[in-house]
């Protein structure tokens, strides 16, 4: 990618404005921009300027407007095209035309609805996509002029917008199109006083037939090439465009690509890229003939025709191009009885110059008649296939945030994504705790702190990270173990599970006998006691445990040793067919386990505990058993 | 979500979403006992995991650090730098979730000492933020122009507080890959 710039002093570059809608604008946010980026097309083109670097990068969105407010910038910095936006002629090696512009426009318009470059022009919503789809017309010569589209998308934005688009919306409304030098704030775009960006204006009144000066811009090739300087001091490095080399597309030395083309996008200071240009000479008052010194007979635009959206030819695209998929039967606004609208490039016509277009005759023709002109071929536009009135519905609402109005989904789906995610590890993690002890090789003791391994390992802390190990006595507090062995004399199989201070303890002799014990495991000493008088005192470590017990008036003594999973204490508290069972295992490092099951209150032997599901059966139910857990803390 | 109350919330819904989910985190993982982990070898395994994936979160956080800064045309762009940032974004948050809940669920919100504190304390500041985030980006109306980078900012500071005081903790102390 060109490492461009696209910061612009007055506003975002459309690609930064795109990327921070997450690449999607309105559709009549679209238009708004389209019409007025096409204005600003018309106005070069009619002074034989072509922009054929036109993209998102280029059009620059005024700060703060609402609706958007777009200009054009780098006209005449010829630079490497980018071929998403270029048409298909030039990269077929054809010589830029004005046509060539309106691709670009269409482009972008297609990729400002759909976010996609590419996107298809059917997708766009009911009047942009027959004015894409017409943009983006293969042959050349199809494509709409850049005054067309400025003139429809401004209705369309306007109407869309309704509660009042300034932009070129304003046309078919005289009031909103004084004429004259007033355009500029008048039709919505600020004065570009200091502001040295290309502004776009509706094309109507970039000519201001008014009370110009005559003179203030000679005729001739000098009116051209000033006119054009007024786009941008780039332009105005073009060398003087002579009347008639315009339309002359195929002139390698033409306007388009001057021999000392600059090289890269101008923006590392704002007056070489944006040229400090007098309002008044951004938008030279000159004489209409002054400012279309290219008279030539055969025109672009039919004179005659006094409805500017002629829908003569039904259908756009024949069949034979590409773009023939498009419904033949829609009506294009732009079609015109004549194939085309700028004669194709072989035949160099002239692209917007004809004398018709000059002073007031034509419905197209930018000054003399004023917004009237225009204004009556905007009025007949409703008929065609452009605003429809449930569009005007559809964004009736009032502007104030005319930006976006509902909340975006994307970032609101990653939080509802993340949230999912979230709770289905939760859940994952409630249930893998235990699921995945059985596969457990190693010993049993846990120090969940980190500082606790650290103790362990006697590894450096870092003083950076300020991580001091705990002290000893925090990760003797820490110490989760679970021991189990047998209690000397026969009298019984014993477990005990540690867990930072606190202790629980199981003893059976897996028939009658047998005793839940509670207590404190803290400094080394252990001491716990049963409900039924039983007690246990003694002495552990992180490996082992001794001590005596006194279970049913009987002391012994017993040394324990750790356990790993499954081995260890599980218990069940559960009722079955009415029956109240409460019931005790140990299982031992050697997989033996030793067990007693009490039904309402009748101690038993235990039936086997399946370890892997934790359950038991009894009377053929299955019942489920818990563990004591050192390590998860289930059952302390 | 039509017009309405749903558009009028300004910048404080996504500020009391972020912070009441920062507290929220705080508070369960302060009140919820520590679930511990099975034994030292798993636990290590575990954490070896999670810092490794930490890592990954962090280069993904420069990423969007880069990224963010080509959108403010601080950077060269590209048209693919948008997409680039959500969806390293949406990686990098997707790579945390795990440890995030492991280190929730297991461990809790810990004050031990100054590296646990902290990193308990970023982690609901880092989700907080990212609340906020995604809300000031999918709200509708106008937003100040400072509080994206404030709050990508504060989400990016988080990352890499929690990183230092977790995977490059873990590495110095305990080593990569390290394992019984």
């Amino acid at each position: 990618m060109a490492g461009q710039r696209s910061e612009y002093p007055e506003g975002l570059s459309l690609r930064r404005f795109l990327s921070f809608r997450r690449g999607r604008l309105t559709p009549d946010e679209a238009a708004t921009i389209t019409a007025q980026v096409a204005a600003a097309l018309a106005t070069a083109h009619v002074q034989g300027t072509l922009h054929l670097g036109l993209r998102p990068e280029n059009v620059v969105v005024v700060r703060g407007s609402s609706p958007p407010e777009a200009r054009v910038a780098g006209f005449g910095t010829p630079r490497v095209p980018d071929p998403a936006y270029t048409a298909p002629e030039i990269r077929g090696g054809s010589a830029p035309s004005a046509a060539a512009d309106v691709w670009s426009l269409g482009v972008m318009l297609v990729e400002m609805v759909t976010g996609d470059v590419q996107g298809d022009p059917r997708s766009l919503p009911s009047p942009l996509d027959v004015v894409s789809r017409d943009c983006l017309a293969v042959e050349p010569g199809r494509r709409p002029p850049a005054q067309r589209v400025a003139v429809y998308l401004g209705q369309v934005a306007g109407s869309l917008n309704a509660a009042g688009f300034p932009g070129p919306a304003g046309f078919p409304d005289a009031a909103g199109f004084p004429g004259a030098a007033g355009f500029p704030e008048a039709a919505g775009f600020p004065a570009p006083a200091p502001g040295p960006v290309v502004s776009g204006p509706p094309a109507a009144g970039s000519v201001p037939p008014g009370p110009a000066p005559a003179g203030t811009v000679p005729p001739g090739p000098a009116g051209l090439s000033a006119a054009a300087s007024a786009f941008s001091a780039a332009a105005s490095s073009l060398p003087a465009v002579p009347p008639g080399i315009f339309p002359d597309s195929h002139s390698p030395a033409g306007p388009v690509s001057p021999p000392e083309a600059p090289s890269t996008f101008p923006t590392v200071e704002p007056p070489t890229t944006f040229p400090t240009v007098e309002p008044h000479a951004t938008f030279p008052t000159v004489e209409p003939h002054a400012t279309f010194p290219t008279v030539e007979p055969h025109t672009t635009f039919p004179a005659a025709e006094t409805n500017p959206f002629p829908v003569e030819r039904p259908t756009t695209f024949p069949a034979a191009e590409p773009h023939a998929t498009f419904p033949a039967a829609e009506a294009s606004p732009f079609s015109t009885e004549r194939p085309s609208t700028f004669p194709a490039t072989e035949a160099g016509a002239p692209l917007a110059a004809g004398p018709h277009t000059l002073p007031a005759d034509g419905p197209w023709a930018f000054p003399a008649d004023g917004p009237g002109g225009f204004a009556t071929g905007v009025a007949a536009a409703p008929a065609g296939p452009y605003p429809g009135p449930d569009l005007r519905a559809a964004s009736a609402a009032p502007p104030p945030e005319p930006e976006r109005r509902r909340w975006r989904r994307g970032p609101l789906l990653t939080l509802g994504a993340a949230v999912l995610v979230t709770a289905a590890l939760a859940g994952l993690n409630l249930t893998a705790s235990p699921g995945e002890r059985p596969v457990q090789t190693a010993q049993q003791i846990t120090t969940t702190a980190p500082a606790g391994t650290t103790t362990a390992l006697s590894a450096p802390p870092t003083t950076a990270l300020g991580a001091p190990p705990a002290t000893t006595t925090a990760a003797q507090e820490q110490l989760r173990v679970t021991l189990a062995g047998k209690v000397d004399n026969d009298g019984g199989t014993l477990a005990l599970s540690i867990r930072d201070g606190k202790a629980i303890a199981y003893v059976c002799d897996g028939d009658r006998v047998e005793s839940w014990l509670q207590g404190t495991a803290r400094d080394g000493a252990l001491a716990l006691k049963g409900r039924d008088g039983s007690s246990l005192t003694g002495t552990f470590d992180a490996r082992s445990a001794e001590g005596e017990i006194t279970v049913a008036n009987a002391t012994n003594t017993f040394k324990l040793g750790v356990v790993k999973k499954p081995s260890g204490l599980y218990r069940t508290a559960a009722r079955v067919r009415g029956a109240q069972l409460d019931g005790g295992w140990i299982v031992l490092a050697d997989g033996r386990q030793v067990g007693v099951l009490a039904v309402n209150g009748v101690p038993a032997p235990a039936p086997p505990l399946d370890l892997t599901t934790r359950t038991t059966t009894v009377d053929g139910e299955t019942v489920p058993a818990t563990t004591i857990d050192a390590d998860s803390g289930e059952g302390f | 979500m039509d017009a309405g109350t749903l558009t009028q919330p300004r910048i404080w819904l996504p500020t009391v979403a972020g912070v009441g989910t920062a507290v929220s985190l705080g508070v369960y993982g302060r009140l919820h006992t520590p679930a511990g982990a099975a034994d030292v070898p798993a636990f290590i395994r575990l954490q070896d995991t999670k810092v490794w994936l930490a890592t990954a979160v962090l280069a993904l956080a420069v990423i969007q650090l880069l990224a963010a800064l080509s959108l403010y045309g601080k950077l060269p762009t590209a048209r693919w730098i948008p997409a680039l940032h959500r969806w390293t974004g949406r990686l990098a948050l997707l790579l945390s979730l795990p440890v995030a809940v492991h280190c929730l669920y297991a461990l809790g919100f810990r004050s031990d000492d100054l590296r646990v504190l902290a990193h308990s304390l970023l982690g609901c500041l880092f989700y907080g933020a990212f609340v906020t985030k995604m809300l000031l980006l999918s709200r509708p109306g106008p937003t100040r122009p400072w509080t994206l980078p404030l709050i990508g900012g504060l989400t990016l500071t988080a990352v890499t507080g929690l990183w230092l005081t977790s995977a490059l903790w873990f590495f110095t102390t305990i080593g990569p890959g390290w394992s019984f």
